[in-house]
């Protein structure tokens, strides 16, 4: 006879009680090894689809309206001794031929084969002329293999259309092409440079086809590097291989000779950017800066001159503009002076537009004292003074001018005609360039023009300088650790491995409490045994022992049957995610995946909980005394003072959680995120400790000797309900847990569109949110806008800027490492009053939008997020920072000053719109727009943008529709919530089930005496029925009000949107499934006679 | 030897009345003696019992086994006491349903490491043979008749040689055949080995068999010997 021969007897001969225990381990390790592994399978999941995304790509370039030269690409690749790829990158939509299905936000990727020696596939083009979608692109178009497409491409613009002189129109190219083949995810597809878990819309064109199509020969966007075989590129070695490889072309910059005087820098886009102007500036000796406008009319008295050149220079220039000129001073040439009969001393007014947003121009007028008067054949004063400005330059003849800004054709006369006939842009007026800089200066830059003199200068000297003090970053140049941005997004992603295993603490608490139940049960069962044992000289540890390693087998075996319960759980877990919970990821595939280390880490955990519970158990009964266990009459009987000590203790514990729970609901009602959830179970433990506290004391209460003898059925019920106290608490825990997390989840879902028309909801009041592909330059509001819309001036539009950030929704289950901004004019939202704060970082601003415009310290940028996006996608809270880059390269904070209760610009942050012109520039044009209408004319309005801005790829939808999305998410996690607080109702009326077979099996020869003295077996089934029936209403009662008191906040905000009738009908069908449970268990257990029970054995 | 000196023990009911169930308990036993202990029902031997066999503790007086006071003997030191030198016969044998006969007799022998597993075998096995039942070594509790079942268990009390065998109404749930075949074995086993002998019955035939009859009779001993 050993101690394991003994341990193996007992788990045979109490095989129920042993299946009982395995079975409740089992169920604990299956849930939370489970739980663990879904987040082992998203993870992994997200690890590979980010691989999927980047092939080898390890550094990544993308410049935006500025394209630079393919060799480029291929003078770092040779220096660093690595792939790498040039690609065209652009956005678009795509249709099939037939019109019948339109995809807008389609990413268009000009590429050859380098492109996919990076992302380790086979080339799919191999020659072939055609076009390739990714897997997802073709399933929006219905395209299995091949078909025509037809492609609009958004047209790159090196001049932004920001500026009114550059044309609104020629904003796309079209092009028609044959699909060749599919590529999925291991064909690299699903290239994409951004932190998104979802599967781009990508279509893959021939390098050289798209550069044709777009008049970019040899030009691309975006370089692709791939690291070296010894890894030993980092990102400082790769900027500093771009510096020795860029040119000024590359920079959109350009030196020539002007005659041989002068050596001249100009920029791509006309007006040279500030930051690169003062690089040039400090090239070569005695640089002097010009900058050229375009004016509307120089007047003096009743005549005028329209639409003429004039230049702004510097003093230096003693050419054309003498040293001691005033910037109120102005030099005209002798045809301007001849056309306006003016004279040294007149005073010249002119008229100028000045940019807006949205490319409004507003006139401006300059006064100016004529200095001097130059003849025409002044050296220097011609038309290399001024830029090619598009629309005009390459325009033979005045009335083919096509600038964006409007010209009125009636005002040009015949001589204006000849004077461009023989002078074309020759400036016409000369003033200082400051006083050009003071009223002409916008966010382009200040400078058109930066002159070197030719003697002192060479060019090649000049180019060397220039490439030496202008950094490529300024120029958008600049390589980003896209690989590191990645691997950091999945990282720090949602960890869905604790979601779920908060998820399911309550059902793994159950399965423990169902564990406890058994063992207790088998412990009682033996008592006379341990009596025994403890006659025969066993100590009370090693009956503990004993008693340990039986449960501990069991638990073992039950942890490992649970891991492989766990495998099944998780994949159905994952089907669930795939199909009916699949707005909960967004509809991202998720793969199963376990570590080993997790399972074996939930095995573990499950048997520590397991050895917890029976430790708990094992604790009570071995306390008692030898004789009281040999004598098999187990009793809780103490003594009244014992009683009276214990029910104080109750009430204590109860009064004291209960306080502990209103408390933290009150101080903590603002957390939000993750320490609200927090907030919410803890609350949630401590009500239902309180709750079940003040149960054991009713419980006790009813236990107590009483003067007034029994005298009803169910006075006695209740009574026997009291006896053992333990049983009745677990089965009234676990069943009120069940209805806890029922009813809390439930009085969480909320109808985000109930009052969205209000300006306070999430959806600040407009009907519809739209963004498009193309940016929309021009202001919707305007009348000539109308036209191109289709809508009336009752329509109106709010338009923001938009950069290509990550996604920060809840769509996105990366981390999202760079957000997408939205530049916003508060002056919009504070006029509507639109919107609501859930918290500012200056609570006294009667405008909380305002603080958009706070001025903060060097480098930081005031943003806004609404709640979920700050939350959850970005963890961040008000006062944090988060770190950015801009089109420059250079490094900013954006510091969360405000938080949006959820609203539809959830995913993205907001700054003011003049810190999003000064950081990206080159974000030309309106992408995301807020519209105005009526309800009833919604549906209308969005036909008609749909319709007439098909070639922007408008992409609309209602704005209380796009917040119900937001919503699905969440409200499909609440939906996993109640399934496993459905889970833990099951164990709980099986639970109960089993209360009520070791009651009635507990106390058969006692209700065989009853039946004995008289009662019918239909009595006392009714009295059995009635003493489980009233610890099922408690645990209800105790559930339901627990919940209630826990989601307080949330009912007090919203309590027209809690679904009262959904939660009644949840907590009716409990009721009836658990009633149905006592009335099986009771009759089961009550068959046979039993009367045999009053025999002894 | 066994002695009891001014051995008093009193519970608190659930009603927090004190109860005095032995008062004033003086006695002695000698080495290889047998006695007897008769009463009225809840007069208090199984207390008495549970007392001379350390499985409970007296509120006033004395329990000595051998010049141990067993109030001075901690919990670990009583169980090794009741493991080595005293055997107990209930009249609920308390066989583990779930082990056999064998087992069953081996089962005090666990709680002592320093037990040699082959010679307390080898004395299962006598012991079996000599209550005639070595053919049931492996028989389960429930394939023997009553009878059977308490001559195991007597043999179960007697695995560790002890000094004392306590056996409280071990005809108690018997017939009159096997109530006799116990009490001869009892007799037996007091005068072989020189066990010394207390039982609780209700069976004056059992008690006449003793060197020594007491009565308990409210809270005290009386000797009715004669």
């Amino acid at each position: 006879m050993s101690l394991l021969r003994l341990i193996k007897n007992n788990l045979c001969f109490y095989r129920s009680i042993s299946i009982g225990i395995f079975l409740a381990a089992a169920v604990a390790t299956a849930v939370l090894t489970g739980a663990m592994l879904v987040g082992d399978s998203v993870d992994q999941s997200l690890k590979m689809i980010a691989a999927s995304r980047l092939g080898t790509t390890e550094f990544a370039l993308q410049t935006y309206n500025k394209p630079f030269t393919e060799q480029l690409a291929a003078n770092i690749s040779k220096e660093l001794n690595t792939n790498s790829a040039g690609l065209l990158k652009l956005n678009g939509l795509i249709s099939n031929f037939d019109g019948s299905k339109r995809v807008n936000k389609v990413e268009i990727i000009g590429i050859d084969n380098r492109f996919f020696n990076i992302g380790s596939s086979s080339d799919l083009f191999k020659n072939n002329t055609g076009v390739i979608l990714n897997t997802s692109l073709a399933k929006r178009l219905g395209i299995t293999d091949s078909g025509q497409v037809l492609l609009r491409i958004a047209k790159p613009s090196v001049v932004s259309r920001d500026i009114p002189l550059t044309p609104d129109s020629d904003l796309t190219v079209t092009l028609i092409a044959n699909v060749i083949d599919i590529a999925n995810k291991d064909q690299f597809g699903d290239f994409s440079l951004l932190s998104n878990h979802l599967a781009p819309l990508n279509i893959f064109v021939p390098l050289k086809q798209l550069q044709q199509k777009l008049d970019l020969d040899g030009q691309i966007n975006t370089i692709l590097i791939a690291n070296n075989s010894s890894q030993s590129i980092t990102i400082e070695k790769i900027n500093l291989a771009l510096k020795r490889a860029v040119t000024l072309n590359d920079m959109g910059l350009s030196l020539k000779n002007i005659g041989d005087k002068y050596i001249e820098l100009q920029s791509d886009s006309i007006f040279i950017e500030d930051v690169i102007a003062a690089g040039a500036l400090a090239s070569g000796n005695d640089p002097q800066g010009i900058l050229t406008y375009f004016v509307n009319e120089l007047k003096l008295n009743e005549r005028s001159t329209p639409y003429s050149f004039v230049s702004a220079i510097q003093r230096s220039d003693g050419n054309l503009i003498a040293d001691d000129m005033s910037d109120d001073e102005i030099v005209i040439n002798r045809w301007l002076a001849d056309d306006l009969n003016a004279g040294r001393g007149s005073s010249i007014e002119l008229k100028y537009f000045v940019v807006g947003s949205g490319r409004k121009l507003v006139e401006k007028t300059a006064s100016f004292t004529v200095k001097d008067i130059l003849p025409m054949q002044t050296p220097g004063l011609n038309t290399s003074l001024a830029p090619e400005f598009p629309g005009l330059g390459d325009k033979q003849n005045c009335r083919d001018w096509d600038p964006g800004i409007p010209i009125d054709l009636d005002k040009i006369r015949d001589k204006d005609e000849e004077y461009w006939q023989q002078h074309r842009a020759a400036p016409k007026a000369l003033i200082t360039l400051a006083a050009g800089e003071k009223i002409w200066t916008n966010r382009f830059g200040t400078i058109t023009a930066i002159r070197y003199p030719a003697r002192g200068n060479s060019l090649k000297d000049i180019e060397g300088k220039l490439l030496s003090n202008i950094e490529p970053a300024l120029a958008g140049l600049y390589f980003q650790p896209v690989k590191q941005l990645a691997q950091a997004a999945y990282q720090q992603s949602t960890d869905f491995g604790q979601l779920f295993l908060g998820l399911s603490f309550f059902l793994i608490i159950s399965a423990a409490i169902l564990l406890s139940l058994v063992f207790t049960f088998g412990v009682e069962r033996r008592s006379i045994q341990i009596g025994f044992l403890l006659a025969t000289g066993f100590t009370h540890k090693q009956i503990k022992r004993l008693f340990f390693l039986e449960a501990g087998t069991l638990s073992v075996f039950g942890a490992i049957a649970g891991s492989v319960l766990a495998v099944l759980y998780t994949k159905a877990m994952i089907l669930g995610l795939r199909t009916i919970w699949q707005d909960a990821l967004a509809g991202a595939v998720i793969y199963f995946h376990a570590n080993t280390s997790t399972i074996i880490t939930g095995a573990a955990v499950s048997i520590l909980i397991s050895s917890v519970a029976v430790w708990l158990s094992l604790r009570k009964h071995l306390r008692r005394p030898a004789r009281e266990l040999l004598s098999g009459n187990i009793t809780d009987a103490v003594s009244i003072q014992e009683l009276t000590f214990k029910r104080k203790k109750s009430l204590y514990i109860s009064a004291a959680s209960f306080a502990g729970a209103i408390i933290l609901l009150f101080v903590f009602s603002s957390a939000k995120g993750s320490a609200g959830a927090g907030v919410f179970f803890v609350c949630g433990a401590l009500i239902l400790t309180a709750a079940m506290s003040l149960i054991h004391s009713f419980l006790i209460a009813a236990a107590r000797p009483s003067q007034t003898p029994l005298r009803s059925t169910v006075s006695f019920a209740l009574r026997n309900a009291s006896r053992r106290s333990f049983r009745s608490l677990a089965v009234i825990g676990l069943i009120s847990i069940g209805c806890f997390l029922v009813i809390a989840t439930g009085a969480n879902r909320q109808d985000p569109t109930k009052e969205a028309q209000l300006r306070s909801s999430g959806t600040g009041g407009f009907s519809i949110y739209a963004e498009t592909s193309v940016p929309i330059v021009n202001d919707l509001n305007t009348a000539s806008q109308q036209k191109l819309t289709g809508l009336d001036q009752t329509v109106k539009f709010v338009q923001m800027r938009a950069n290509n950030g990550d996604d920060a929704s809840c769509l996105n289950l990366n981390r999202a490492q760079r957000p997408r901004l939205i530049g916003i004019d508060p002056a919009d939202m504070i006029a509507r009053n639109a919107f609501t704060f859930l918290k500012t970082i200056d609570e006294n601003n009667n405008f909380p939008w305002n603080i958009l415009n706070t001025e903060l310290e060097e480098n930081v940028i005031p943003a806004i997020g609404d709640y979920a996006t700050l939350t959850w996608a970005i963890g961040k809270g008000i006062g944090d920072d988060i770190d950015y880059v801009d089109e420059y390269g250079k490094e900013f904070k954006l510091r969360i000053v405000g938080m949006l209760k959820d609203s539809v610009f959830q995913g993205s942050l907001l700054i003011n719109s003049a810190n999003f012109e000064n950081r990206f520039p080159s974000q030309e044009g309106y992408r995301v727009l807020l519209i105005d209408t009526d309800a009833g004319e919604k549906e209308f309005v969005m036909d008609t943008l749909s319709r007439n801005l098909a070639d922007f790829a408008i992409d609309l939808s209602g704005a209380a529709e796009r917040l119900a999305r937001f919503k699905t998410v969440e409200h499909t996690y609440l939906s996993i919530f109640q399934l496993l607080g459905g889970l833990s109702l099951i164990l709980g009326s099986v639970g109960l089930g089993l209360v009520v077979l070791l009651n009635v099996l507990d106390r058969r020869a006692e209700l065989a005496m009853v039946r004995a003295v008289g009662f019918s077996t239909k009595k006392i089934k009714l009295i059995v029925f009635i003493e489980h029936t009233v610890l099922m209403l408690a645990g209800l009662i105790c559930g339901c009000a627990s919940a209630v008191i826990a989601v307080f906040p949330v009912i007090a905000a919203s309590a027209s949107q809690i679904p009262f009738l959904s939660l009644m009908s949840i907590i009716s069908c409990i009721t009836a499934s658990a009633l149905v449970w006592i009335y099986f268990a009771t009759s089961t257990t009550l068959k046979g006679p039993l009367l045999d029970a009053l025999r002894n054995e | 030897m066994l002695k009891l000196i001014n051995v008093s023990k009193s519970y608190e009911s659930a009603a927090d009345i004190r109860e005095d169930v032995l008062t004033d308990i003086n006695l002695k036993v000698e080495k290889g003696k047998s006695l007897a202990i008769i009463g009225p029902s809840g007069s208090g031997k199984s207390t008495l019992l549970n007392l001379i066999g350390a499985l409970d503790r007296p509120t006033a007086g004395s329990v000595i086994i051998d010049g141990t006071d067993l109030a001075s003997q901690t919990d670990t030191q009583l169980a090794a006491i009741r493991n080595k030198r005293i055997g107990f016969v209930f009249q609920l044998h308390h066989l583990l349903p779930q082990c056999s006969v064998l087992e069953n007799i081996l089962l005090p022998t666990l709680a002592d490491k320093s037990s040699q597993a082959d010679d307390c075998k080898q004395r299962a096995m006598d012991l079996l043979e000599q209550v005639d039942l070595k053919n049931k070594m492996l028989h389960r509790p429930s394939q023997l008749s009553g009878g059977q079942r308490q001559r195991v268990a007597v043999v179960r009390a007697l695995i560790n040689e002890p000094d004392f065998l306590l056996a409280d109404e071990p005809t108690g749930s018997l017939d009159k055949n096997n109530s006799e075949n116990i009490a001869k074995l009892l007799i037996d086993i007091n005068q072989r080995q020189n066990v010394t002998l207390i039982v609780v019955t209700h069976s004056t035939q059992l008690a006449e068999h003793m060197d020594e009859m007491l009565m308990l009779i409210n809270g005290k001993l009386k000797n009715i010997t004669e």
